[in-house]
């Protein structure tokens, strides 16, 4: 016989549910055991579980969704700024470039971009359609920005780092909302966005219609529509299978600011970007998933215009792309140690009429697995490993490594000493280069003695970079102030380059390398936040085949930063000011050309509202309110810029 | 004189082996049940002699006869709180509003208990002072306007020393979009048994968006923690049994409802890494509970 127990604590204690029964009778029956024992879908599952920035073996910016918010961008590599070492730069209103520590051109950025886990680069030329994504700013849910050589877990292409944008979940946004954007230079943008839960069921579906005219000297505006659905299916409680399905449709203005304009005439082209997700993700236990994938992503670029050169000509520009991924990949986790590994299959498949006009293969096929582990070794250290294997029909076979050592002096303070060697393939262009135009071939035979622009003339090889790091990321003030440290010295070898002149070809060997440090600091005060971010580079030139020395050497901006500040004036006034700064670097346009530097300060200032017992938001955003010149070509000097926007739940 | 020391010692074993007649009554079959009934008999001592029916085959037993009745579930308990000619009437597996609503009437056995399937709200307030020590607001969600309720969850917050933050939800609004609103990057989600919030429809957008924010949850069942919660304290069905065994062999006391002595923890260690907290052993932690 026991003794009774509880006695006093029962006294003491409570539960919702007796409470409920005195006061709200209809709800007693609504509380059950099986409330007790009834399983919930898993919803964090290990492999979506972001890594702590503490242990990780790179460095990592996380974007989040108050960031962008704040920023007041209405284009998404504008939202890179706040990302250390990060350049964003302009070709005309609606081609964007973005790239890590440098950016030559705005092709092969040297980058992966993904999608929620979806590779967004185009396998012919490697740039990013940025605007023809297929998702709007709304949808974002967070960017993490992995500054350094990642092809170790993301594969060759991830060369200098990874951009990771993650959409929201579906169930994240029920019920019905809309969003204008009306401001200068034709500013005209739509959002609606509908989420529904049907039991297991969570969709999304988003339509955008996004306008402006482009720079106010340029024939560059854009018209963009943009449908996308996004469907979590829970199966089971263990099994979630997630579809994405993006359409974008763009009719764009199209000149060339520095070519002859006869050459190139202003004229209208039209891009259709599709694509299909669907991911199964499957749950063994708390610390055991795997997850298959397969996408498809049509790209299609049709660019055909009547031209001028000594006589009238047809120029087709299109380029149509498809790439088909299928990737699968297991994580498990336990106390101390993480293990993933993955197999991917890609094909990539281009067609060019003049870019590839005859060229010998059109088709790539790759083949990567990849192995990345974490062991914590003990409290204070943790190793990281991450082995990637490629094989690519271009570019033959490469093995990526990354190895590093995070020692943590303290919750609150880590040393993080890391090596990474990576790779980039040839894109499909450079590796087969047939840039042919028929009706031009006998005048340029007459005049250079080929007909042939540009051509393929050699096997080209991957690109290199091998990277070490030391990095510090220190918490203090109970957390509400992080820094983040980075100094690296990086080595780029076997670099791809063009011999411009008619006849010319893509080769291997040029080399440089950088030096420098990276440093970001957030602080939260109360009801302010204050993010800085600022990169010095020091490059300096190892080897030049065609390209200038002058190219590497100040070809990259010495020194680049931002500064975000959030402020909440009451429970719904809230304003933002943002500072980002290039110093002088590459115009997009032309090798050897630079341009100054550049700094801009954006400010946005929000007032949230009640409308018929629905949230309603309105904001006004001004952009480059200094009015200097910035990004882009010479000619693309933007004015000062505004918007309102007005949002609302439906 | 050989022969009354033996028949008294013959009489004192007698005694001591005096048998005693349980009748486990179960709501309905299910493996929660079975499982329930399973623990619960491996549990029992050898002199109690236990049966079981279901509430469909109630009619074919003779109440009366059984020394205990024990009720597992709602819906047998619902059944047998409204039947006579019961000796001893023990409830268990039920959660707290229909034990409140049972103890509203008159106990038609000669003695009635409730064995609860929640927790004191005490042992979760010290879970989380012992996770989060300072600088943390524990945050609790209800649609309850009971303002009894609402005292004394301020009442043991101030016991803790507890920051507590209570977030008001209307129902009939998009549920995790109010909770969520109402939560900031220094809150913990303390997720007390409220089915208007807490359940299968709901319970991944509000488990997404809160890891979204840095939110850390703690759960009131074990399926929180496996779904993506940094941890869970609750009762296993071991735990409830356990209690049930212990008032089914001794039923001498005054209280009417009993939560479970017992408890478990169950930490999301993939979670509790991403989010960078750093929490102690479960053994540890248990102990530190009272």
């Amino acid at each position: 016989m026991r003794k009774p127990i509880l006695g006093t604590t029962l006294a003491l204690s409570l539960s919702l549910a007796s409470h409920q029964a005195q006061s709200q009778e209809l709800e007693i029956a609504q509380l059950s055991e099986s409330d007790f024992f009834s399983d919930f879908p898993v919803v964090l599952t290990a492999t979506r579980l972001k890594q702590p920035q503490k242990n990780s073996p790179i460095a990592t910016t996380i974007i989040d969704r108050e960031m962008i918010e704040a920023s007041g961008f209405t284009e998404i590599p504008d939202l890179l700024r706040l990302a250390p070492g990060m350049l964003v730069n302009y070709d005309s209103g609606h081609v964007l470039a973005a790239g890590y520590q440098f950016l030559f051109h705005r092709y092969t950025v040297r980058m992966q971009i993904l999608v929620d886990g979806r590779s967004v680069y185009t396998p012919t030329f490697g740039e990013v359609p940025w605007t023809q994504l297929g998702i709007t700013i709304e949808d974002i849910d967070r960017i993490e920005v992995i500054r350094g050589p990642s092809s170790s877990s993301y594969g060759p292409n991830a060369m200098t780092g990874v951009i990771s944008i993650i959409t929201r979940h579906a169930s994240r946004d029920k019920g019905a909302k809309a969003k204008v954007n009306i401001g200068h230079n034709g500013l005209r943008e739509s959002y609606l966005t509908v989420g529904e839960n049907k039991s297991a069921f969570d969709y999304k579906i988003t339509v955008a219609n996004r306008k402006n005219d482009g720079f106010e000297t340029r024939y560059d505006g854009k018209d963009v529509s943009i449908l996308n659905f996004r469907g979590d299916y829970q199966y089971s409680n263990k099994d979630e299978i997630t579809v994405n399905l993006n359409v974008n449709s763009s009719t764009l203005q199209e000149d060339n600011a520095i070519a002859d304009p006869a050459e190139h005439p202003e004229h209208i082209k039209k891009v259709l970007n599709r694509s299909q997700h669907v991911k199964w993700t499957h749950t063994l236990n708390n610390n055991d998933s795997f997850s298959l994938s397969y996408y498809q992503q049509e790209y299609h670029d049709r660019n055909r215009y009547d031209a001028f050169l000594v006589i009238p000509f047809d120029r087709d520009e299109s380029v149509k792309t498809n790439r088909q991924n299928l990737e699968f990949s297991h994580s498990i986790y336990s106390s101390n140690h993480d293990f993933s590994w993955g197999i991917i299959l890609r094909r990539d498949k281009t067609t060019a009429p003049q870019y590839l006009y005859q060229a010998s293969v059109d088709t790539i096929d790759t083949e990567q697995l990849f192995i990345n582990t974490e062991h914590r070794l003990s409290e204070r250290n943790t190793v990281n490993l991450g082995l990637l294997s490629d094989n690519n029909d271009a570019a033959g076979t490469t093995l990526s490594s990354r190895v590093s050592l995070n020692h943590h002096f303290s919750d609150e303070h880590t040393l993080r000493l890391s090596y990474a060697k990576s790779f980039r393939n040839p894109f499909i262009f450079e590796e087969y280069t047939n840039y042919y135009i028929p009706d031009l071939a006998p005048i340029l035979q007459g005049i250079y003695g080929t007909d042939t622009i540009w051509t393929d003339q050699e096997d080209l090889e991957p690109e290199e970079i091998e990277s070490y790091d030391v990095g510090l990321i220190s918490y203090f003030n109970n957390k509400h102030t992080e820094l983040d440290l980075r100094l690296f010295r990086t080595n780029l070898s076997n670099l791809i380059v063009l011999n411009e002149d008619i006849g010319g070809w893509f080769t291997n060997g040029e080399a440089f390398h950088l030096k420098g440090i990276e440093t970001s600091l957030k602080h939260q005060f109360d009801d302010t936040s204050l993010i800085m971010n600022y990169a010095y580079l020091q490059p300096e030139t190892d080897k030049v085949i065609y390209s200038d020395i002058e190219d590497y050497e100040t070809g990259l901006p010495r020194h680049s930063g931002s500064l975000l500040l959030t402020h909440k004036f009451s429970s719904s006034v809230s304003g933002s000011l943002g500072y980002y700064y290039t110093g002088e670097m590459h115009q997009l346009c032309c090798s050897g050309d630079t341009q100054a530097q550049r700094r801009r300060i954006d400010m946005k200032l929000s007032k949230e509202l009640r409308i018929d017992s629905s949230d309603a938001k309105i904001s006004l955003i001004l952009q480059n309110i200094t009015n200097e010149q910035i990004e882009t070509r010479l000619r693309n000097n933007i004015d000062r810029n505004g918007y309102i926007s007005f949002s609302m739940d439906l | 004189m050989a022969y009354w020391v033996l028949t008294w010692l013959f009489a004192f074993i007698q005694f001591s082996y005096a048998e005693e007649k349980v009748l486990a009554v179960v709501s309905y079959k299910s493996s929660l049940y079975e499982n329930f009934y399973e623990s619960l008999e491996s549990k029992l001592d050898e002199k109690i002699i236990l049966e079981k029916t279901a509430i469909a085959d109630l009619r074919e037993k003779n109440l009366s006869a059984y020394d205990l009745v024990i009720s597992i579930g709602s819906d047998a308990s619902k059944i047998l709180s409204r039947t006579g000619n019961i000796n001893s009437l023990l409830y268990t597996l039920i959660p707290g509003t229909l034990a409140e609503s049972i103890g509203k009437r008159p106990c038609l056995a000669k003695k009635c208990l409730s064995v609860l399937i929640e927790q004191p709200a005490d042992r979760y307030f010290q879970l989380f002072k012992l996770i989060f020590p300072r600088n943390r607001t524990l945050a609790i969600a209800t649609t309850s306007k009971d303002p009894g309720y609402l005292a004394q969850l301020k009442s043991t917050a101030q016991k803790y020393s507890t920051q507590l933050k209570i977030i008001p939800i209307d129902k009939n609004t998009i549920i995790a979009r109010s909770l969520i609103k109402g939560l900031t990057k220094n809150d913990v989600l303390l997720a007390l048994p409220d089915p208007n919030i807490y359940n299968k429809d709901t319970a991944k957008s509000i488990i997404l968006s809160a890891y979204h924010k840095n939110v850390p949850i703690i759960g009131y069942s074990q399926a929180f923690a496996k779904a993506g919660a940094l941890i869970s304290l609750y009762s296993s069905l071991d735990d409830i049994a356990s209690q049930t065994e212990k008032l089914a062999s001794n039923s001498r006391g005054n209280t009417k409802n009993y939560y479970p002595n017992a408890f478990s923890i169950e930490i999301n260690r993939s979670v509790a890494v991403s989010l960078e907290i750093q929490i102690k052993d479960i053994n540890e932690l248990m102990r530190a509970i009272k």
